[in-house]
């Protein structure tokens, strides 16, 4: 069984509605982890069905300072490790749910979710 | 218990955390993206990675390899790839993270009490002492002029307004007309539109094709006049910064005949990712010097 991280940058699940606002991309088509373009950003770039089929596209999330390493560290450890449904959340930062009939309901307050507790935001670049 | 299909290889050339801001400074590669290393010279070995930015399954004639540069001790190159190889092929109850090399010996945190700790570097093998250089390929995009004419389909009749993408057009309109292009970051690189003249526009009638949200044509966009005599000659206008209107103005005897074409694409499915390479043709006895031609 593979492992698939789960990873959503939009607030409220009503702006949930294209490949910049979530994805859920195999370990096997994670190609590499790399600062970005600040000491506290963290980009993981992977494989996916972006616009550009022949780029690769980026999750960059925002980690505590001098955590680089260890917050690579951490992702590759999930990368690697078992979980029941195959489904990791690497970062999602909905807070409000959408859908009168859908099952989490209209409105409702969700839980920010990310992998570490050194990362604190995160951002999807579809390449 | 552990899945280690994926392991990942670290990599850091700074020696100060507070430096790490970039790409070029920390890399962790999937192991599988390993394509080979050779030496690049008596103390320096060149490991060789699939492009980690672009997919190499798809258009990939055009990419180049990214590379991790190790400064290793003279003498010790075949020990210091024999060491990677079972590197690479060990740690089966590991979590995949691999440390080949990192050379940081000082931490960084906004928090003072973590900052500016010495911590020692660290290296897979006692024959390698640091990370010379990260080298990651930028991104490359699949995004050249179209051929005109060699669509397969029936070319679409051009009609004043927005153009649409991946369209073969010819143009039999005379009086004066407006067209756009969609804007760039809409569409995806390798977008393409192309125009082909069926009829001479009319006398001073001005066809302008502009670019949609975008301010500027790409970089290298140029219109190219042909020549015919001494009246006549070659021009050639590149587009510079803020030129995001291509002009064509009809001319009895001079630009805008029959056979002029136009071939637009989009380069990078960014903001002003338009390229233009426009040939225009003379009509009539082509005896007027092009004038009003010209991107603006």
């Amino acid at each position: 069984m593979e492992n698939y991280f789960y990873i959503r940058d939009v607030a409220n699940e009503d702006a949930d509605v294209d490949a910049s606002s979530s994805v859920m991309v195999p370990m096997s088509g994670i190609t590499a982890i790399a600062p970005g373009t600040a000491i506290d950003e963290l980009d993981v770039h992977y494989y996916d069905g972006g616009k550009n089929e022949s780029r690769n596209s980026f999750a960059r999330l925002t980690v505590t300072r001098g955590k680089l390493k260890e917050v690579t560290a951490a992702v590759v450890a999930a990368m690697n490790s078992r979980v029941k449904t195959g489904k990791i959340v690497l970062a999602d930062v909905c807070t409000t749910s959408d859908g009168a009939s859908s099952i989490d309901g209209n409105d409702q307050t969700k839980t920010a979710k990310f992998l570490h507790p050194d990362i604190t935001g995160v951002a999807i670049i579809v390449g | 218990m552990k899945n280690t299909n994926n392991k990942m290889l670290f990599f850091r050339d700074q020696a100060d955390e507070a430096n790490v801001d970039g790409i070029d400074d920390q890399l962790c590669v999937a192991a599988s993206r390993f394509v080979s290393m050779s030496p690049a010279t008596a103390t320096t070995l060149d490991l060789y990675f699939h492009s980690l930015r672009n997919n190499v399954y798809m258009h990939n004639e055009n990419l180049t390899y990214d590379k991790v540069t190790l400064t290793i001790t003279q003498g010790d190159m075949e020990e210091v790839m024999e060491a990677l190889v079972s590197l690479f092929n060990s740690n089966p109850h590991s979590d995949g993270f691999i440390v080949v090399a990192d050379d940081c010996t000082i931490t960084d945190s906004a928090t003072a009490s973590l900052a500016d700790l010495v911590i020692p570097a660290v290296y897979a093998h006692t024959s390698i002492t640091g990370v010379a250089s990260i080298t990651v390929a930028d991104y490359g995009y699949y995004a050249r002029f179209q051929d005109v004419g060699l669509a397969g389909v029936a070319p679409t009749a051009i009609a004043a307004g927005a153009l649409a993408v991946n369209t073969h057009y010819t143009n039999a309109e005379t009086a004066a007309k407006a067209y756009t292009i969609p804007s760039a970051h809409l569409g995806r690189a390798g977008d393409w539109i192309t125009v082909t003249y069926i009829a001479n526009i009319g006398n001073t009638n001005l066809h302008s094709y502009t670019t949609t949200t975008d301010t500027a044509f790409a970089p290298g966009s140029m219109i190219r006049v042909q020549p015919h005599d001494a009246t006549r000659v070659a021009v050639l206008d590149v587009a510079v910064a803020a030129d995001n209107i291509l002009k064509i103005t009809g001319l009895t005897n001079g630009d805008g005949g029959i056979g002029t074409t136009l071939r637009f694409v989009n380069k990078t499915g960014t903001t002003n990712g338009w390229a233009v390479d426009a040939v225009v043709l003379g009509q009539g006895a082509c005896s007027a010097a092009s004038a009003t031609t010209v991107f603006a």
